[in-house]
């Protein structure tokens, strides 16, 4: 048998390999196998990521350490967004929980993430819950002056 | 409504000192270990964060606390992010990239002065401190201060080579657009009703720069 190239393998029609045994697949199959594989653990990664990142803030929140929380946040929206990285701004905002962090904090996020509104389909949830969030522990008044131009 | 910058006790707040021909401006704000840090634009690519010093006075902040912690986050990144922001007059939609801090020039304008670095700071923040348009109402006297104020700069800027030579002709271009003073934008930050209007923000700008002068600062 010829050795071929990986490169040379994409060449090749599903057709002209034909199977390779009786229970064999193509190798366009395995390749797309192993892009799914690829790309759940990718997810997966992220996923994982951006828990240990809201862990972080929560904790950095409960300790009193509002600033360093804003900042890590600011940060981290910023290369985002400058990445064109929406997907991962709008992941992070739908699973951030206003409750658990600073106000501070929470209008950081509504601030960095407002020009980019139209892209992140899920901040609209977090308007919503971090509205709920500061009219309870700022009262109404406040949280309305404080969330007007942020919505 | 202005005091000396050592009794500070906001976390962002306006601060004012003297410049070369007129007031300068920029923004005190306090970092995650509660230090203090002056952010302002010293000149054409010179974003400097400095130590406070006695001749600086801040405007006693009439923003929420919670916006003045945003305020200052976005300051802390501001800073992090490079020096180099272009000098010009002219602001109608320039701005700081909302979503990530880099300066976008709007088309025909150039960059920003002390002032409406301030400015497009506090907009970035989303707290306008101005009511920008209303400043088309200024009277022709003031429009001949602004103008031989902004000649005045530009001179001295091509004379001591402060920017190329184009970027000193496209300043030329730009005098007599709209001038935002350091002390309109700093009594501005200390008032309620943001953005105020010019009708509002000019005479309290006057009296914050009279009080400046009697500090004897």
């Amino acid at each position: 048998m010829t050795a071929i190239s990986v490169e040379q393998y994409g060449k090749i029609s599903s057709e002209e390999l034909g199977p390779v045994g009786p229970h064999a697949r193509t190798i366009a199959e395995w390749l797309e196998d192993v892009e799914r594989a690829a790309l759940a653990l990718a997810t997966r990664q992220a996923a994982e990521e951006r828990r240990r990142f809201r862990v972080e803030l929560y904790l950095l929140c409960a300790g009193g350490r509002e600033r360093l929380a804003l900042l890590r946040l600011l940060k981290r929206f910023e290369l985002d967004l400058r990445s064109g990285e929406f997907q991962h701004v709008d992941a992070l905002l739908g699973e951030l929980d206003p409750e658990r962090l600073s106000p501070s904090v929470v209008l950081g996020a509504l601030t960095m993430t407002y020009p980019a509104s139209n892209q992140l389909a899920r901040r609209g949830e977090f308007v919503a819950s971090a509205e709920r969030s500061l009219h309870n522990r700022l009262g109404a008044d406040r949280a309305a002056a404080l969330l007007q131009s942020r919505r | 409504m202005i005091r000396g910058i050592r009794d500070c006790t906001d976390t962002a707040a306006v601060v004012v000192t003297r410049g070369l021909f007129a007031m300068h401006a920029g923004i005190a704000y306090a970092d995650q270990s509660g230090a203090f840090h002056l952010l302002h634009l010293a000149m054409h690519e010179e974003l400097a964060v400095t130590a406070p010093t006695d001749d600086w006075m801040y405007a006693v902040s009439a923003l929420d606390d919670v916006d003045q912690l945003v305020l200052a986050g976005l300051c802390e990144l501001r800073a992090s992010l490079g020096r180099h922001v272009p000098y010009g007059f002219r602001l109608d939609v320039s701005k700081f990239a909302e979503d990530d801090g880099r300066f976008v020039t709007g088309p025909g304008e150039i960059g920003l002065t002390c002032a409406t670095f301030v400015i497009a700071m506090f907009e970035w923040a989303r707290v306008p401190l101005l009511d920008r348009p209303t400043w088309s109402m200024r009277g022709q006297e003031r429009q001949e201060q602004d103008r031989a104020a902004q000649r005045q700069l530009v001179g001295w800027m091509a004379e001591r080579r402060r920017a190329p030579p184009n970027h000193i002709e496209a300043l030329r271009q730009e005098e007599g657009c709209v001038r935002f003073r350091a002390e309109e934008v700093a009594a501005a930050s200390a008032m309620s009703g943001r953005p105020v209007p010019y009708q509002f923000a000019a005479p309290a700008g006057a009296r914050l720069l009279a009080d400046f002068l009697l500090a004897g600062i």
